[in-house]
């Protein structure tokens, strides 16, 4: 295989991911700011940024290949818009942590309060930005071969190309690149939290994928035109009668897979927790955790597809694998953070080690347990909503289809349906957690 | 310079008044002292006077213009004539010495100003914060973080920032707790010696009569929310 043909989508990849990272900066620093500085309108700023970030990655991609044209141009401007409403949200909750006092002692100098968010909270967070700016970096890499799927460009288009190729051997090679992409952004990651300056090297890769992705600015007009094409969203007769079966199948995508993944986490989390299993064993299920977390669902659901046919099942396995390592590294920890004296207590009445897991790790561990798949729902309700448009059934197999078809007033309705999907989804857990929490 | 008239202030859902009925006028270029003990309302009135409080009735002059915390615009106006030393004397720790001073003039900057000062420091700015470093006797600080301090050095960057503000009034809070007697001794000379010079009314707030006596033209005592017994102005 030429190694170039690797080359050119690898950088797309980190391309796109930095200069969506860096717009995402740009844009949701300063909002971050006059939200932290309570201007007129910053609540309604800040909540609609949080709705905004409702609306899932991929479909925003979708629409954003239909608007700024096939290519990175149109990956960078769906990771740009998402990664705007993320960083903007969570940037000012961190400058909202700064002490008061701090920035009182500022603005008794008659300072304004963006003065006082400049000069005092700004500096007092940096740390805290630096690495959640890495931390958005990160997930943007993932995003950013999960765009390429719909035509944005990057290791997702290629993957796809390869599959309708009936190509698997580059299929097995480019999920293997991304898996050592995914590991080298992780330790990024970790050496950030370390010495946060680092955050700064995602800079020189956004300008120089900005230059690559040639900004979507000299197609302004041309966007804004097809956004308007597309205006009003309408759902015919036969595209109604088929939206409850729509919704019914995305819920059971989310619902089935996540409890395949509760299933297989307990026994991979149990096996994996430095504690029961012998060491070497332990090791190697904590790699294959890594290696299941490391490829996102949608690249998963790609392949099942081929595997198991379109529709619900595909969609369901690959969000099951995929959460199967989420929930398997986390149910690990959890079952780590028990307390030795009482597993030490089952030890002594001579129980082997499963018997110990079984009847000591999960009854003790299963709060955070519980909690965990509960996030996870909540997370793979959001998923569901796009794994269709890969085939796998559902609401994002309708918005996908409409837009293959040129029918852009359905497929704005669909858009118009999954956020409100993924909010309705975002409250119910909001609602779940408050009756969790003791 | 400073008039307090029949101040009330009442924190939510707290049983009695933080401040009763206060009534207290300062004189232009005069010191005073308060003194009373913890929650005695020190730091409440003190407040009050920068405008962090919202008094329940009363009103308070500064400059003969009223401190109307519901007009933010002229609140800033009247704070960047008060400067502020807190309790806590509370910086920015992430920020060298010379920016937590110059922060003392964050009310006349513009935001793109204190952006820039944030990133870069001009020749003149810099010289400016060394020189009122030079006057409370840290002149060699200005690249430190202020982090590192230790509580008496932080205390003479606090009053530092108040002098770069330039201001009318400096309110002090307890500007020598926790500091030893000798260096609790320097620090109130320097604030005093400071006052005197720039021709600044100064009320401070402390816990020890001698000290207090020695220092101030004026003593009051605050006794749970009410002025208790004055001593009458020295020399002003
Ligand atoms: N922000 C606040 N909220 C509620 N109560 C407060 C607040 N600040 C001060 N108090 C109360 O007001 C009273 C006076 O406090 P303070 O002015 O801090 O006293 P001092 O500075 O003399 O120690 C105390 O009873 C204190 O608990
Ligand atoms: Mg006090």
């Amino acid at each position: 295989m030429n190694v170039l043909n690797l080359a050119i989508p690898v950088w797309q990849t980190l391309a796109m991911a930095g200069a969506g990272t860096l717009i995402a900066v740009a844009l949701g620093a300063p909002l971050a700011a006059y939200i932290a500085a309570r201007a007129p309108g910053a609540r309604a700023i800040y909540l609609a940024l949080g709705a905004l970030r409702a609306i899932p990655d991929l479909t925003l991609a979708i629409f954003a290949v239909v608007v700024v044209g096939i290519g990175p141009a149109a990956g960078v401007t769906a990771l740009a818009v998402f990664y705007t409403a993320m960083v903007g949200k969570m940037f000012a909750e961190l400058l909202g942590t700064v002490s008061r006092p701090v920035l009182e002692s500022l603005e008794a100098t008659g300072a304004s309060k963006f003065s006082v968010v400049l000069f005092g909270a700004l500096p007092s967070a940096s740390t805290d930005l630096l690495t959640f700016g890495a931390y958005a970096f990160e997930c943007a890499i993932r995003a950013s071969v999960v765009v390429g799927a719909v035509g944005a460009g990057g290791i997702g288009t290629e993957i796809v190309g390869s599959i309708n190729a009936l190509d698997y051997r580059r299929v097995a090679v480019l999920i293997a690149v991304l898996v050592g992409i995914v590991w080298v952004v992780d330790w990024f990651g970790a050496q950030v939290r370390r010495q946060p300056l680092l955050a700064l090297a995602i800079v020189p890769l956004g300008v120089a994928g900005l230059i690559g992705s040639k900004p979507v600015v000299f197609a302004a007009a041309h966007a804004v035109k097809t956004f308007a094409a597309m205006w009003p969203p309408v759902l015919d007769a036969r595209a109604l009668a088929a939206l409850p079966v729509a919704i019914f199948e995305t819920l059971e995508i989310a619902v089935v897979g996540t409890g395949l993944a509760a299933l297989f986490a307990i026994q991979l989390g149990l096996i994996a927790a430095r504690r029961f299993a012998p060491a070497p064993v332990a090791y190697a299920v904590r790699r294959v955790l890594d290696v299941l977390r490391s490829v996102p669902e949608v690249v998963v659901g790609l392949i099942l597809v081929v595997a198991v046919g379109i529709g619900p099942l595909a969609g369901a396995l690959a969000l099951g694998i995929h959460s199967a390592g989420v929930l398997g590294k986390l149910f690990a920890e959890s079952v780590e953070n028990v307390p030795v004296a009482a597993l030490d207590a089952l030890a002594a009445t001579g129980a082997g080690s499963v018997a110990i897991a079984t009847y000591g790790g999960v009854p003790l561990a299963l709060g955070p347990i519980v909690e965990h798949t509960l996030f996870r729902l909540e997370w793979n309700l959001r998923t569901a909503t796009v794994v269709g448009m890969i085939g796998a059934g559902g609401i994002g197999q309708a918005l996908f289809n409409s837009q293959q078809t040129f029918h852009y007033h359905e497929m704005l309705a669909y858009v118009l349906i999954t956020w409100g999907f993924v909010l309705s989804a975002e409250a119910l857990g909001k609602r779940f957690a408050s009756t969790l929490a003791p | 310079m400073i008039s307090v008239e029949r101040l009330v202030v009442r924190f939510p859902g707290a049983a009695r008044a933080a401040l009763n009925g206060i009534d207290l006028d300062v004189l232009p270029g005069e010191r005073l002292a308060i003194l009373g003990a913890s929650g005695s309302g020190k730091t409440t009135l003190l407040r009050a006077i920068a405008g962090f409080v919202t008094p329940v009735s009363g009103r308070i002059l500064v400059d003969g213009r009223v401190i109307d915390t519901h007009d933010a615009k002229a609140l800033r106006a009247q704070r960047r004539r008060i400067g502020m030393i807190a309790q806590s004397h509370d910086m920015v720790e992430r920020l060298s010495v010379e920016r937590n001073v110059l922060a003392g003039k964050l009310g006349a900057w513009s935001a793109w100003h204190a952006l820039r000062a944030l990133v870069h420091l001009t020749p003149g700015e810099r010289a400016e914060a060394k020189a009122i470093l030079e006057r409370v006797g840290i002149g060699d600080f200005g690249r430190r973080r202020t982090g590192s301090l230790s509580g008496g050095e932080r205390q003479r960057v606090a009053i530092a920032r108040a002098l770069a503000q330039n201001p009318r009034v400096v309110l002090a809070d307890e500007p020598i707790a926790s500091l030893d007697e000798d260096y609790a001794r320097r620090i109130l000379e320097l604030l005093c010696r400071a006052a005197e010079e720039e021709r600044v009314t100064l009320v401070c707030t402390l816990h020890q009569p001698a000290l207090a006596h020695e220092f101030f033209h004026r003593v009051v005592r605050l006794d749970r929310g009410s002025i208790g017994e004055s001593s009458p102005p020295l020399h002003v």
